[in-house]
């Protein structure tokens, strides 16, 4: 019997973490701004200012799984970032890296018919709150949905991940952010095959864990 | 820094009462009247940097709590009687505390913002309400410096105001790179804040070898910078505010080591500066006292003396383990030196004279490694910090050294960095008042909180505080801030609980 993808227990950690997030996201929102005087204006206005943050990064560790997406961040409030990424999932993978990486009981989810890969997609959204209020600088906390959709020969694997994530980034420069992200959450995988043994071979779910490096661009 | 600028204040206590006739009095030691508030309850770590005098009746108090900065209203009786949070926000930016100032009669309150895009580092300044506790809407930019990419040694600033508090001297520490000289940049303000002229400086020392002790602002705007050169002999800087040149006078003495040492300028221009000095090697000890007066206008030395701290006067201060070290080495002939005192307040006396407070202060590391039953080794690295004795030295007039005491003090504490310990001090006529924690040299009868008077002649009278022995709040020896002409207050905490002081002294 495949498990279900939330255990009771992990659904309740999730959705008290959202609902953490959430109620520290209406503070944020609740806050008063003291307006600036026109004679002081100018030196509170530098690139860190909410309305014109944006940046687009890369997670090169990414490249180890295959998957090549682009991410691109926009702050809506000094502590909140959103996140979207999309992206291609390459036809090939490194065995030694899975193996490793499958003892914690991930990134298993093509299990041993990496040669029928074919080109896929792979989609992330996220949300981040920056505990110094300088998004996207700085250390932070939040969640992610990452779907991928692995094209096999003759099936189609969705993979769908939700995690708590922790990370910090560090903007050089003003210019160059380095960023680096570790998150757990749980993944469970769907498969659409005419086979119904293909089906039974695919699909589960298990733990998702996130250890990735970014490197962004801010504008 | 905070006593001395109390100090400084404390200076004009001194002029508006006549030392002279005093001298022909009996001295009188009046015990200080004790008003203790109620205590209060705080998030824990919160702490009080400043206590002030305001316009109002009662005392304001800052106090960081949890990460934001608040401000008290204190009555007479030491009660909290308003409490308020400064909003250091700036549209959607935060700005950060730096210091509170009471300059002339406005209270200001100094904040920084570090602008990457700029690479600045900006100074603000603006009004607090002394009525509402808030801060005013009057943000203005002071001053500027710049900020590098690295975000190490990203340069600081720091105050002076003037004797008669007309001038306000910002002195910003630059960043600076490893092998480059030293350099610094001040700006000195009129009463409205306004810029009356300021300058970068770039000092033909390297920033290793040359370290800014102090900087002080006159009353006509010029501006003095005492710094120590490799350790061995120590530099007078002035920049003049109406000539814009700039001098730099040696000041030492032959087979002397002068260290620790700190000016105050006369409002006539004349320097004047104490501190210790060794004969020995470095970390050696200290020999003796010394003070110079110094021309302002040309940088001569005009009048300088030296005392010779005398084994009597050394074995004194010293604690029984190093009392027998101590007397063997007189024994043998030998000289001895106080070890590690920290110049820590110079008052000038309007007849001329001065008085200098110095502590000792030592800090020993210990480091230990044990093994638990399964052969684990552990190292574990304590930190003990010694508070020791008070050393007051009186200079006369004529710039002669008239004697040198001792107050006796011990005051121990384990990994807190000395928090607890030290001493309050109050300038009052005549006396020297200090106040902190005694260990039991002087007697059971005086343990706990005293207070310790010391006037021109020398004479000294210890009173004990009964009136805290009952709280089990401590009261911050390196806390207590003279607020007015004759009253002392002193923060006092213990766990989440919180609680002030106040000694007033006739």
């Amino acid at each position: 019997m495949k498990r279900p993808p939330f255990s009771n227990g992990h659904l309740l950690v999730f959705l008290a973490f959202v609902l953490h997030f959430l109620l520290n996201l209406q503070n944020v929102n609740a806050q008063t701004e003291i307006p600036v005087s026109d004679a002081v204006k100018q030196y509170f206005e530098d690139r860190k200012n909410p309305t014109t943050q944006n940046m687009f990064s890369v997670k090169p560790t990414l490249l180890i799984n295959g998957e090549l997406p682009v991410f691109y961040e926009r702050n809506i409030a000094n502590s909140l970032g959103l996140e979207i990424g999309a992206g291609l999932l390459l036809p090939y993978y490194l065995p030694g890296v899975y193996e490793l990486v499958g003892a914690f009981g991930s990134n298993n989810e093509i299990g041993d018919r990496s040669d029928e890969l074919k080109v896929g997609t792979t989609y992330w959204l996220s949300a981040k709150h920056y505990l110094a209020g300088e998004a996207p600088d700085g250390i932070y906390y939040g969640f992610s949905y990452r779907r991928r959709n692995y094209n096999l020969l003759d099936a189609r694997i969705l993979v769908s991940e939700i995690t708590v994530n922790f990370g910090w980034n560090q903007v050089l420069n003003n210019q160059i952010v380095v960023g680096y992200m570790t998150g757990i959450g749980s993944r469970w995988q769907k498969s659409k095959s005419k086979s119904t043994s293909v089906k039974e071979d695919l699909d589960g779910s298990g733990v998702a864990i996130h250890l990735n490096l970014s490197v962004g661009w801010l504008f | 820094m905070e006593v001395i600028k109390n100090i400084v204040a404390g200076i004009a206590i001194l002029v508006a009462f006549a030392i002279q006739p005093v001298f022909s009095q009996a001295p009188s030691f009046e015990k200080p009247a004790v008003q203790l508030g109620s205590e209060y309850s705080v998030k824990k770590g919160s702490w009080v940097p400043n206590i002030l005098d305001t316009k109002g009746e009662g005392y304001l108090a800052l106090q960081w709590s949890n990460g934001e900065l608040g401000l008290l209203r204190l009555n007479e009786s030491m009660n909290v009687t308003e409490q308020t949070v400064l909003d250091l926000s700036q549209g959607s930016k935060k700005k950060r505390f730096e210091f509170v100032i009471r300059f002339q009669s406005k209270l200001l309150l100094l904040s920084s913002f570090i602008n990457q895009k700029h690479q600045k580092k900006y100074l603000f300044a603006q009004t607090i309400d002394e009525e509402k506790l808030t801060a005013a809407d009057d943000t203005k930019k002071l001053s500027e410096i710049f900020y590098p990419k690295s975000k190490r040694n990203s340069g600081s600033f720091s105050y002076d105001v003037s004797q008669d508090s007309t001038k306000l001297l910002l002195f910003a520490n630059l960043p600076y790179s490893k092998g480059e000289a030293e350099r610094f940049h001040f700006e000195v303000f009129d009463t409205d804040l306004n810029s009356i002229w300021q300058q970068d400086v770039k000092l033909p020392y390297l920033d290793r070898d040359f370290s800014i002790e102090q900087y002080v602002v006159d009353n006509d705007g010029n501006v003095y910078v005492l710094g120590q050169l490799n350790n061995n002999e120590y530099r007078l800087l002035k920049y003049g505010a109406s000539t814009n040149d700039a001098t730099d006078y040696g000041i030492k003495q032959d087979g002397k080591r002068l260290n620790e040492m700190r000016m105050s300028v006369r409002s006539d221009g004349t320097i004047v500066s104490g501190g210790f000095y060794s004969t020995g090697a470095v970390n050696s000890g200290v020999d003796g006292s010394f003070f110079f007066r110094i021309d302002g206008k040309t940088g001569r030395i005009v009048a300088s003396s030296f005392e010779d701290f005398d084994n009597d006067f050394i074995l004194k201060s010293a604690t029984v383990a190093e009392a027998k070290s101590a007397r063997k080495k007189v024994k043998k002939g030998k000289d001895l030196a106080l070890p590690s005192y920290e110049f820590r307040d110079i008052i000038l006396r309007e007849d001329g004279g001065a008085m200098l407070v110095g502590e000792q202060i030592i800090i020993k590391v210990v480091t230990t490694t044990s093994a638990d039953s399964q052969g684990r080794m552990t190292t574990r690295t304590t930190y003990y910090y010694f508070y020791n004795d008070l050393v007051v030295v009186n200079i006369a007039p004529d710039g002669d050294i008239d004697w040198v005491k001792n107050i006796p003090k011990e005051q121990t504490s384990v990994n807190d960095g000395g928090y607890n310990s030290s001493y309050s001090m109050l300038v009052h006529e005549d006396k020297l008042h200090f106040v902190f924690y005694n260990n039991l040299r002087q007697g059971k009868s005086l343990s706990g909180l005293v207070s310790v008077a010391i006037d021109l002649n020398g004479e000294e009278t210890w009173d004990k505080i009964p009136e805290t022995d009952a709280t089990k709040l401590i009261f911050r020896g390196k806390g207590g801030q003279q607020v007015s002409n004759n009253v002392l207050i002193m923060p006092g905490e213990y766990k989440k609980q919180r609680q002030f002081v106040k000694f007033t002294f006739d």
